[in-house]
């Protein structure tokens, strides 16, 4: 194992899903730590640093973000919008993970500043693949 | 005969024989005077010679002897002896007196022989002189006639020498006769050959040189002094005695410029008549052709020479034949006949249709010798006036006929035709109207003023063109009936431009305008309609796009939440597989198959969760009234979580009765109190309070709640299918999207008002049952 080179801010609503995403970055074993929040308003305040993650040593700004896009309070494309508002996060780069296949999902998290966008696999394996591309793409 | 007394001097009788007494009496005084020379008696004779002669020489022979006797008497009573007797005394008185008569006897016939040859010479001179007068005045009535003569007359010496030249000649010549007299006749008449213009012979050298009348020599021409060339016709004659030898010829010609010129027109005329187009033949009054033009021939098919000397009654049908005898009777009369259309036959049995004009033939003197008559063969004029003839009344009928009215003026506005529909529309019939102005026949008015407008005709007539349609007008017929018109004229021109009159159009609007109206009215109930439809194709529309937007939402959800949980069964399905081999923890198999399960009740429960929801979408249901306080407290009553030891519901006041569904307003109702008891913080005991507000028939409810709010922005997606605002709390998203859709259905409204952390209030809308007592009456 490598050594650590990034921080993954994963946000999903779905506890199943944070479960095997976790199962999924373990197998992959990218070099990078993963930090859950549970849908987009708390990614939100995570990266404004609100609340419980003010303190910067134990929150500090991930390098990649990776969104779920339908989540309760704050959908993910409310959480891309407001990140293109954000100036000094133009550089973090925001990955979709979405059970929608849908194209016009797809159109919209390009149009809001979306780098890539994944369907969530029906296979764990599929899901630890895609895993390794985002980190190969955005993150090295 | 010249007598004596016309000889002598005249004097009468009387005069004479006292002249004779007289000179008697001389001689007797003149002796008595010698007397006293001679003695009484001496030379008694002496003065009584002288005296005779003297009563001879001016009395005549009578006298004469008359102063013989008295100086005999005389002589013896005086001077012979012895003096104062009668007697002779002595034989020498005897003899004396014998010689004295004698004597003077001779004297006498002397004197009388004398005074006849003197007679006879006056009257000789006499005769000469009357001759002479005569002679003279026949030369001047010659020289006059001459000169005044109408033809030109010039007369020459045998030498051919020009003697005379009368004004005429001189007139012709320019030359005057003082000029040309003695000159050579072929200086003063140069004639040439009209045609060839060479020099013509003069007729006088053929005249000296044969002697005799030379006649006419045509196309001559003579040329004037001047260089006129003038046209004439001459002859020359000779001049001789009777019998006697040739002294000189005369000349005589004329200018025949005029004779000429109407000998042309003749001519011309003849020729125009022989090639006129027209049929132009003469008859005399027996009614027998005498003569027959090219175009007759042409028409009839007869020659001239077979034809005339006919009668002209060969040309006529036998049905027609005593149209000769009027045709005659009115010639007889004087009278032409002008265009008198008929039917003539050619030589070949056809009949054409002519017109004849026929005027009388008179000779110089104005008698009638027969007639000249023109015939024009009318065959295509017959034609062509049928055509027009039933083109006419085509027109006629097609005006009578014609919906619209009629009525045509003349140039100067005044009606000359009026139709049955204006005949109708103006109550005037086509005899009152006819020539009167049109004024008084259409009357118009403007609709909204009521005054008169102006006559479109007048206008016509003022500017020439086409006048349109005045709008409003009302026509104001003769017995005060008003009818709206439309109107419209024009101008009648002749082909030349000039205005003939005016041909007025109109048509009663009346129905026109009744028409106009329910048209309108059909246009405003179909654009009514078609309002309506666009609403209702507007509100299907919407009503479709929900159900589209609804399967959207279905199939969304089938993609996306129905997806998870199947995804979850497969992967930890899977990890167990993968596991199990190796030996799993008891644990952890037991977490995979927990977890299987779940996804699976998961999966069951969003499948019914979206089959109800398309059930509430989608089936038949019938609106009755609801009470809602009594659907309220049922739903208290069965739901084991809105009993009062785990919550608080509170009714504030009655819930009214509405116009709804009793099923659908139980799940809806159900849904929002769930939601306001299960969605507070942990360890609140929910507190709900429903309540009503009523107004215009449209009832309130408000469901207030204690419970943890929602955020601003996920309001507006509240009641969507599928959205679930919370991780922590149980659902599949789509109760809300129940009551939503059950609203609607009954045409009310839901909303929202909250803050998070401080609870939510959901209302609803619905229409207001009729009536309480309705209400129940209808609810049993």
């Amino acid at each position: 194992m490598s050594a650590i080179t990034g921080l993954i801010l994963a946000a999903e609503d779905e506890e199943t899903d944070r479960f095997i995403l976790n199962l999924a970055f373990e197998r992959a074993a990218v070099p990078a730590s993963v930090v859950m929040v549970n849908d987009g308003a708390e990614c939100v305040d995570y990266l404004r640093g609100n609340g419980r993650f003010a303190d910067r040593a134990l929150h500090p700004l991930p390098t990649l973000l990776l969104l779920d896009l339908k989540m309760p309070r704050m959908h993910g494309f409310e959480v891309l919008e407001w990140l293109g508002t954000q100036p000094e996060l133009k550089d973090l780069p925001a990955v979709v993970l979405s059970s929608s296949s849908d194209e016009s999902d797809i159109q919209k998290a390009r149009r809001l500043g979306a780098r890539d966008y994944f369907v969530k696999p029906q296979s764990l394996d599929d899901l630890v693949g895609i895993l390794h591309q985002v980190y190969e793409r955005w993150m090295r | 005969m010249l007598t004596r007394k016309q000889v002598l001097a005249p004097r009468s009788a009387w005069g004479r024989y006292s002249v004779g007494s007289g000179c008697v009496v001389l001689g007797w005084l003149a002796r008595e005077a010698l007397t006293p020379a001679v003695g009484p008696t001496a030379l008694p004779f002496i003065f009584f010679f002288p005296a005779v002669a003297m009563a001879a020489w001016v009395g005549g022979l009578g006298p004469g002897i008359l102063a013989l006797v008295l100086s005999a008497v005389a002589a013896n009573w005086f001077f012979v002896a012895p003096t104062r007797d009668w007697a002779l005394h002595t034989p020498g008185d005897l003899a004396t007196m014998g010689s004295f008569a004698f004597s003077c006897s001779f004297i006498l016939s002397a004197i009388d022989a004398m005074h006849r040859a003197r007679a006879r010479i006056l009257a000789e001179v006499r005769k000469r002189e009357a001759a002479e007068l005569e002679t003279h005045q026949q030369k001047e009535l010659l020289a006059t006639t001459l000169a005044s003569i109408g033809d030109a007359v010039i007369s020459t010496d045998t030498a051919g020498h020009i003697v005379f030249l009368n004004a005429e000649a001189a007139a012709l010549t320019g030359w005057k006769n003082s000029e040309a007299e003695k000159r050579p006749l072929s200086e003063v008449f140069h004639i040439i050959n009209e045609k060839t213009r060479q020099p013509v012979e003069s007729p006088v050298e053929k005249v000296l040189q044969s002697g005799t009348v030379m006649g006419l020599a045509n196309h001559t021409l003579l040329i004037a002094k001047d260089g006129r060339e003038i046209p004439i016709d001459d002859s020359a004659a000779p001049i001789r005695q009777p019998d006697g030898p040739l002294f000189g010829v005369v000349l005589v010609f004329r200018d025949v410029t005029a004779q000429r010129k109407s000998q042309e027109i003749a001519a011309r005329l003849a020729a125009i008549v022989e090639h006129s187009g027209d049929v132009i033949l003469t008859k005399d009054l027996n009614g027998i052709i005498r003569s027959w033009n090219a175009s007759a021939e042409r028409l009839f098919g007869y020659r001239a020479e077979e034809i005339i000397g006919k009668p002209i009654t060969v040309l006529f049908p036998p049905d027609r034949l005593e149209e000769e005898n009027h045709i005659l009777g009115s010639l007889r009369r004087g009278k032409p006949v002008e265009r008198f259309q008929t039917i003539r036959v050619t030589k070949s049995g056809r009949q054409v249709p002519v017109a004849v004009s026929i005027s009388p033939l008179k000779d110089q003197e104005g008698e009638l010798i027969g007639a000249s008559k023109v015939v024009h063969d009318i065959t295509e004029l017959v034609a062509a006036r049928e055509a027009l003839t039933r083109e006419k009344e085509l027109l006629a009928t097609t005006l009578a006929s014609i919906g619209d009215a009629v009525v045509v003026t003349d140039a100067e506005g005044c009606v000359t035709f009026l139709n049955g529909e204006a005949e109708r529309l103006t109550k005037w019939t086509s005899t009152e109207a006819l020539g009167k102005p049109l004024p008084e026949i259409f009357r118009i008015i403007n609709e909204e003023t009521r005054r008169p407008v102006e006559n479109p005709v007048e206008k016509v007539l003022r500017i020439g063109g086409v006048v349109g349609l005045a709008n409003h007008t009302i026509l104001r017929a003769k017995d005060g009936t008003q009818t709206p018109i439309d109107d419209s004229a024009a101008p009648i021109r002749h082909a030349n431009g000039q205005l003939l009159g005016v041909v007025l159009v109109f048509r009663d609007f009346t129905e026109r305008r009744q028409a106009e109206k329910e048209l309108r009215e059909a246009h405003g109930q179909l654009a009514d309609r078609a309002g309506h439809l666009e609403k209702l194709v507007r509100e299907r529309t919407a009503r479709l796009q929900d159900v589209v937007n609804e399967l959207q939402h279905v199939s969304y959800a089938m993609a996306h939440d129905m997806r998870a949980p199947l995804r979850a069964m497969s992967t930890f399905a899977s990890l167990l597989a993968e596991e199990s081999p190796n030996g799993i923890a008891p644990s952890r198999a037991q977490e995979y198959t927990r977890r299987i399960i779940v996804a699976a009740k998961r999966l069951d429960k969003l499948i019914q969760d979206a089959l109800n929801y398309t059930k509430v979408a989608q089936q038949e249901i019938q609106l009755g009234p609801v009470d809602l306080s009594k659907l309220v407290r049922d739903l208290i009553d069965t739901y084991p979580n809105f009993h009062s030891d785990k919550a608080d519901i509170h009714i504030a006041n009655e819930l009214p009765v509405v116009l709804g569904n009793d099923s659908l307003l139980t799940q809806c109702f159900s849904n929002l109190i769930g939601n306001a008891v299960k969605f507070v913080a942990p360890g609140v005991k929910p507190r709900v309070r429903l309540s009503a507000e009523t107004s215009d028939g449209t009832a309130r409810i408000s469901i207030q709640d204690n419970g943890i709010g929602i955020p601003k922005g996920a309001q507006a997606r509240l009641f969507q299918m599928f959205q679930k605002l919370n991780a922590g709390y149980e659902g599949t998203g789509i109760g809300l999207a129940i009551v939503r859709k059950v609203v609607e259905r009954m045409r009310g409204k839901v909303g929202v008002e909250s803050e998070p952390e401080a609870g939510s209030t959901f209302w609803v809308e619905l229409s207001l049952a009729d009536g309480p007592k309705t209400t129940k009456w209808v609810n049993r």
